[in-house]
């Protein structure tokens, strides 16, 4: 090695020269002073005799200062806190997504099939049938009334919109009659029933008739073969309480808006008045009709005999625990645009 | 990370991005990088896990930069009559190397030796790049012989 060293000297006349080549690359670290001595006498005499080189050490000195010069922006204390903010599970997801390299239409395909999705939602999950009959329908606030009462009166029932107790027997426009309470009513036997009132006479009083005296003298008179007119007594030993009836029913016309007045015109001109809390013809849907009314039960042959001009009622008697007074009958009747 | 960590975060971002608000994301991002580095290596020094967290965040947004996109800024605000058409032409053409040594070393004010840290290089890489970079920025600047 030592031979070597010898033989091959590192710098010619033990000077370390350096290559314009060389100094060009050193150029930076000439600037900066972190030559040593040697080195730095090297550069500078290449400098001095290359003139591009001196070019380049310009450039570079005049690159360092304007650059160092751009210290100088302020940054803005919101941007700062903007940086420091705390990452939301929302900003993270934005991010792992690379979101906003997204083109620009799989954006708005993805933002519209979300809003899509969460109206699918809410049309699925929301009860829009009760939530309609609350808000708009009068009969879906009834039944909530219907529930307070029946915490009031265990006996409480609730018929199409109508509530009733025991203790409200009657309708506000009629007197009540108490179950227990044992009625008279005159009754001239002619030894034939009408067919439509099978167990009160057709001469029945009009509705203030249950007030009338115990016992009543018969009004028919005598005549040939006729037997004389007997008081009977007609005591509900029969009816007790919660043994009343209701007379229920549907018809189907073909002219529901020309109909309903004038089934509403006859019903009120046979006796019938409304009961319970809607005016009758009560619109209870755009298709149908209701009609909740009381009237002489001697005229229910003539109303059911109007109502066949129409259509085919189909009205049935069933058992109801409110009790009417004698030959008082109660109806409730859905008049229905008929389907074509 | 201290606040002039953050503002340097902000810096480097501002000037390789040249997009105010992508600086924010990108900052933000590089600076839960550069916390979890230190919580890694609590040995490593601000500026080395800086010069880390913002290089690996800038490997990913600068796929999708376009540099020669002009973005309006304006909050961020540089002395009056500062001009920055040199710097735009300069983050426009300089490789991704040089633009980010010059913006650590010169701007955000770290050492050879930190960005050498950061980076897994040697000084002497940085210095070379460092002197080829200025030398491209100078040569820019030389058309605008008023703005230094």
């Amino acid at each position: 090695m030592e031979k070597w060293e010898k033989e091959i000297p590192l710098s010619r006349k033990n000077r370390r020269t350096v290559s314009d080549f060389f100094a060009e690359e050193m150029l930076y670290d000439y600037l900066s002073e972190r030559l040593d001595e040697e080195r730095r006498t090297a550069v500078e005499k290449v400098l001095a005799e290359n003139r591009d080189l001196k070019k380049d050490l310009d450039k570079i000195s005049q690159g360092q200062r304007y650059a160092e010069s751009l210290k100088a922006l302020r940054v803005p204390p919101a941007a700062l806190e903007a940086i420091d903010e705390p990452d939301t599970y929302m900003s993270v997801l934005l991010k792992k997504t690379n979101y906003e390299r997204w083109p620009l239409t799989v954006k708005w395909g993805m933002e519209a099939l979300i809003v899509l999705s969460a109206l699918l939602i809410v049309l699925v999950v929301v009860p829009w049938d009760q939530a309609l009959k609350f808000g708009l329908s009068p009969r879906g606030r009834q039944i909530i009334l219907a529930e307070v009462s029946r915490e009031k009166a265990p006996e409480a029932q609730q018929t199409d919109g109508v509530s009733e107790t025991s203790e409200t027997i009657a309708f506000e426009d009629e007197d009540a009659k108490k179950p227990s309470a044992p009625a008279t009513v005159a009754v001239p036997e002619t030894g034939k029933e009408p067919a439509a009132a099978p167990s009160v006479a057709a001469t029945a009083p009009p509705p203030a008739a249950p007030k009338a005296p115990a016992v009543a003298a018969g009004t028919a008179a005598p005549g040939e073969g006729e037997k004389a007119p007997v008081a009977e007594t007609v005591a509900e030993k029969s009816k007790k309480p919660g043994e009343g009836a209701l007379f229920r029913g549907d018809l189907a016309v073909t002219n529901l808006t020309a109909t309903s007045p004038k089934i509403q015109d006859k019903i009120i001109e046979l006796g019938g008045r409304k009961a319970g809390e809607v005016e009758l013809g009560w619109k209870k849907t755009p298709t149908s009709a209701y009609f909740h009314f009381t009237m002489p039960e001697a005229k229910y042959e003539e109303l059911t005999q109007f109502l066949r001009e129409y259509g085919a009622a189909n009205i049935s008697k069933q058992k109801h625990p409110r009790v009417m007074p004698d030959g008082i009958i109660r109806l409730i009747l859905t008049v229905e645009e008929a389907k074509k | 990370m201290t606040e002039n960590d953050i503002r340097s975060i902000a810096l480097f971002y501002y000037f390789a991005l040249l997009d105010e608000q992508k600086a924010i994301e990108a900052g933000a991002e590089a600076l839960n990088y550069a916390r979890d580095r230190k919580k890694r290596d609590p040995a490593l020094k601000n500026s080395s896990a800086v010069v880390m967290a913002t290089f690996h965040v800038w490997e990913k947004w600068a796929g999708g930069l376009n540099r020669n996109r002009v973005v309006p800024m304006s909050s961020w605000a540089m002395p009056e009559g500062f001009d920055l058409r040199p710097w735009k032409e300069f983050q426009r053409n300089a490789t991704s190397e040089e633009l980010l040594v010059v913006i650590w070393s010169k701007i955000v004010g770290y050492s050879e030796g930190d960005i050498a840290v950061g980076l897994g290089q040697t000084e002497g890489t940085i210095s070379f790049r460092l002197g080829k970079a200025l030398r491209k920025l100078g040569g820019l600047t030389s058309f605008h012989p008023k703005l230094i």
